[in-house]
């Protein structure tokens, strides 16, 4: 009986353990578990200072971990010319991820025929210039305004959501959408406005996208050609270890980052604000930028003047100015209108050849252009007691308002004179001076600088409006005034950039501090001069033309000899020259390479070299800078990861600010205004006239000789450097 | 002396095992069939078959972004044969130190999910890979607080499941 149940127990037992077996290999084929090992160096932080080396060297040699300073550089150039890992100048780098924030009970206004779905848009993370923005993948878009998709909704039954991105793009392609929900419709759709209607649609839902993380990343030295056939090792992309501790603001250690050894050994650095209590620096934030001169604003203009291709210039000059028209027939496009704003016409004009301006005059009326460009180009319409009357200079003059025909007083038009009752009759434009007759029209106001103030009726160049095509931010117009004739004549470096006099005030009295015999008194606790640490590399401000009307500014002008009388005005004089687009734009938008190759253009005596800024270097440049100080070039910005129409809020010259850099755009003939590049708020690489302010990081290049003497060139310990180590502390 | 069990110990010993063996059961089979039985009321589907999920590490000298450096862990759901797994793959891999190595560590993969600082160990969200030949590729990059030059050695674990059964 015992063997028997025995038995039981050893034929159950070995049912259980085939079952669990069994069980365990089916299990097997549906739970898999992976180990593997591995091993990886970490090297000694302070390798660098531990080692005595420069910081080039040690920036070569921390980057891929390559003691040996020649096979370092050999590391860096195989991984620049590697098709795995080369740059590509197309995306940024880092590559970024979007995500999509949503804002309820938004306003939407819109007077454009836009294109609405009931297809949500999603979002385009690939590896265009479109990254970040939506798009739809659906070809059933339908185009109409808001006060369309507003109609379309009330009547709808389904509960249907309508996305538009307020966009003229079939495809959407934009960083925003707005969803149009039934639910949410608000009683009506608003309109403004009476020549063009902007309709306003409450309770919306906006989404728009933003960056939120990196899906590839690249950081560190890549190399380039640089001038005189040297190499340059620059940082690109997330770069986190190009701190640099280096001279005083007040007592303040300046925070900098390395942004490239240079071909000529020195290491570029640029500014990036001082180190708070705790010995950390800036990455972000406006105090990246310079304060401007003794104020505490952090911002500065390029230029204080636009209206010239000279304002491209860290250095410029004027004398090639001459007096110039764009053709009486073929009228060219304004495009620099903003809707909104009231800007001033004047029916006469007066330019100066000595002061190289022209002066707006006469009577003059005021208002947004979509409400009076009809006055402008055809003059204002006045009603008079059955007569025709033709309104001269002296008889009437127009107020603050510009609206009204006034003289000795401020209720009757004088007109030939008589005095007449003014009453408006019928909206803004037509006065009824009398109780009946006839309309007549003042003579028009066709001159303008486009400005919104009547103080600023003096400008280098003026517009005669001619027409308005359908948008009301844009204009036909001819272009009348003084501009540079020549290439050449821009790029004397005679005057200082306002940006330039801001850097070297900077320079003068924060970094240097000089005394009165000109030297300078900050100094380092070796007692050296901070000046002394720095070489005299040069500054790329490359103003050689891509293209214009002409491959060369003023190829086909003619010019006055003589001063401007009014009736030179109504003659075509010469031919002005029209949009004239600088290097950069070519490399940085068209082709996508940028290049460190900066233009070696020679002046006329063929021995200065215009755009590389030096400040005793007659050889390398052009010898004309004050300060061994600049600013960056937008190639520069674009070799660090920075791509123009792309966001990038991850590589290290990001700061969330918007900063100028030395690089020129163009001018246009669609602003009549000269451009500079910057890097934008967002990280993307594009431009602005040169009249706005924007920040000033200072560029400073330090000699090869400099030591690594702390620091791990991260953002809370940067590198800190001397230039002789053997002195006592 | 020969010992003889007691009654109910003669019970007890056939019941206990016949009970474990019916909670293993219900345990690996509940587990195991749950994922991959056609049940018709709630019309599940699924197809069943061996799970391909291979992991290379790749650690190289001249891996280095801003002086740390990084190590690749490539997570493939084909083998060297070029046969993709025949069913969808639920996975997590954790990195951690392997003695008495004292690394810290952050990931970032090719998709752009990070675990935003440095850790001694770590373990990723769970990534899905279907039955079309796909791959992720970590980069993880090493630190340690130490001043010195230092080995660092560490396991990479991956753990991979049949992933869920969907409802059609």
């Amino acid at each position: 009986m015992k063997n028997i149940n025995k038995v039981k127990i050893i034929v159950l037992l070995v049912i259980g353990i085939c079952l669990s077996a069994t069980i365990g290999v089916t299990y097997s084929r549906y739970q898999l578990s992976i180990n593997k090992t591995g091993s990886i160096l970490v090297p000694a932080t302070g390798y660098c200072m531990n080692n005595n080396l420069s910081l080039a060297d040690c920036m070569l040699v921390m980057d891929e971990n390559v003691k040996n300073i020649d096979e370092a550089k050999r590391v860096i150039e195989a991984k620049t010319s590697n098709v795995d890992t080369a740059p590509s100048f197309s995306i940024v780098e880092p590559v970024l991820v979007y995500a999509t924030k949503t804002v309820d009970n938004y306003t939407l206004k819109s007077s454009t025929i836009m294109y609405y779905s009931t297809e949500k848009p999603t979002i385009n993370n690939g590896s265009t210039n479109t990254k970040g923005n939506y798009y739809w993948n659906t070809n059933s878009t339908t185009s109409g305004t808001l006060k369309e998709i507003y109609a379309a909704l009330k009547n709808d039954t389904e509960n249907t959501v309508y996305y538009t991105c307020n966009s003229a793009h079939v495809n959407c392609n934009s960083n925003n959408y707005y969803a149009i929900k039934k639910e949410n419709l608000s009683d009506k759709v608003t309109e403004e406005g009476t020549i063009t209607i902007t309709y306003g649609l409450s309770n919306v839902e906006r989404n728009y996208s933003y960056a939120v993380d990196t899906s590839s990343e690249n950081p560190g030295l890549f190399s380039t050609a640089d001038l005189n056939s040297t190499t340059s090792y620059y940082y690109r992309g997330n770069v986190t270890n190009n701190y640099v501790k280096f001279g005083k603001e007040g007592s303040n250690d300046i925070c900098w980052r390395i942004v490239r050894l240079n071909g000529d050994a020195s290491v570029r650095l640029i500014y990036s604000g001082v180190a708070n209590s705790s010995g950390v620096c800036n990455a972000t934030g406006s105090n990246t930028s310079i304060k401007r001169y003794a104020t505490s604003t952090r911002s500065a203009q390029f230029n204080t003047f636009r209206d010239d291709p000279s304002y491209v210039g860290y250095m410029y000059s004027l004398s090639g100015q001459k007096y110039m028209e764009t053709s009486p027939t073929s009228y060219l496009t304004y495009t620099n209108i903003e809707a909104t704003t009231s800007y001033y016409f004047y029916q006469d004009v007066e330019c100066s050849e000595s002061s190289k301006d022209c002066t707006l005059s006469g009577s003059y009326i005021a208002g947004v252009w979509g409400d009076i460009y009809d006055s402008v180009i055809n003059g204002k319409y006045i009603l008079v007691n059955n007569n025709l009357y033709s309104l001269v200079d002296g008889e009437y003059v127009i107020d603050e308002n510009g609206m009204y025909v006034l003289l000795d007083n401020s209720t009757y038009a004088l007109i030939d004179g008589n005095r007449y009752t003014k009453t408006e009759v019928s909206g803004k434009d037509i006065y009824n001076v009398s109780a009946a007759g006839n309309y007549v029209k003042t003579k028009p106001f066709h001159n303008t600088c486009w400005t919104s103030k009547p103080s600023g009726t003096t400008c280098g160049v003026y517009s005669e409006v001619k027409g308005k095509p359908t948008s009301n931010t844009q204009a036909r117009v001819i272009y009348k005034g003084y501009l540079s004739d020549s290439v050449d004549s821009i790029r004397e470096n005679t005057t200082n950039s306002e940006i330039k006099n801001i850097v070297d005030y900077w320079y003068k009295n924060s970094f240097c501090v000089e005394d009165g015999a000109g030297n300078c008194t900050s100094v380092d606790s070796h007692g050296k001069a901070y000046s002394e640490y720095l070489t005299d590399s040069v500054f790329c401000n490359d103003r050689s033309v891509y293209s214009g009307y002409s491959p060369e500014l003023g190829k086909s002008i003619t010019h006055t000899t003589s001063g401007i009388t009014s009736d030179d005005l109504n003659k075509t004089i010469s031919t002005l020259q029209q949009t004239t687009i600088f290097w950069t734009y070519r490399r940085l938008v068209n082709t996508r390479t940028p290049s460190l190759l900066c233009s070696t253009d020679v002046d006329t005596s063929a021995t200065k070299k215009k755009d590389l800024f030096t400040v005793n270097d007659t050889i390398n440049g052009n010898g004309d800078l004050t300060y061994p100080v600049g600013l960056l070039n937008e190639d520069e910005a674009a070799l660090a990861g920075g791509v123009n129409g792309q966001y990038n809020i991850g590589f290290y010259l990001y700061t969330g600010q918007v900063y100028w850099t030395l690089s020129p755009l163009h001018f246009s003939q669609f602003s009549g205004f000269s451009s500079s590049w910057y890097v934008y708020s967002t990280g993307n690489l594009t431009a602005d006239t040169s009249l706005y302010a924007y920040g000033a990081r200072p560029v400073i290049n330090l000699s090869s000789d400099v030591l690594v003497v702390g620091g791990t060139g991260t953002q809370s310990d940067p590198y800190t450097v001397s230039l002789d180590v053997s002195l006592p502390e | 002396m020969k010992r003889t069990l007691r009654p109910w110990v003669k019970k007890i010993v056939p019941i206990t095992a016949i009970m474990t063996l019916f909670f293993i059961t219900f345990i690996f089979v509940e587990k195991t069939y749950s994922r991959y039985l056609t049940d018709m009321d709630l019309r599940y589907t699924t197809t069943t078959g061996n799970i391909i999920c291979d992991v290379v590490v790749d650690t190289n000298a001249t891996y280095f972004d801003n002086n740390i450096p990084y190590f690749l862990v490539k997570i493939k759901n084909y083998n060297e044969n070029n046969e993709i797994t025949a069913v969808n793959v639920d996975y997590v891999m954790t990195i951690s130190n392997v003695g008495d190595s004292s690394g810290v560590y952050y990931y970032l993969d090719t998709l752009g999910n990070t675990n935003h600082d440095y850790e001694s160990s770590f373990t990723t969200k769970t990534y899905t890979f279907g039955t079309d030949k796909q791959e992720v590729i970590f980069k993880v990059y090493v630190k340690d607080l130490s001043s010195d030059e230092k080995n660092i050695n560490f396991n990479v674990n991956v753990e991979a499941v049949q992933k869920q059964m969907e409802v059609k």
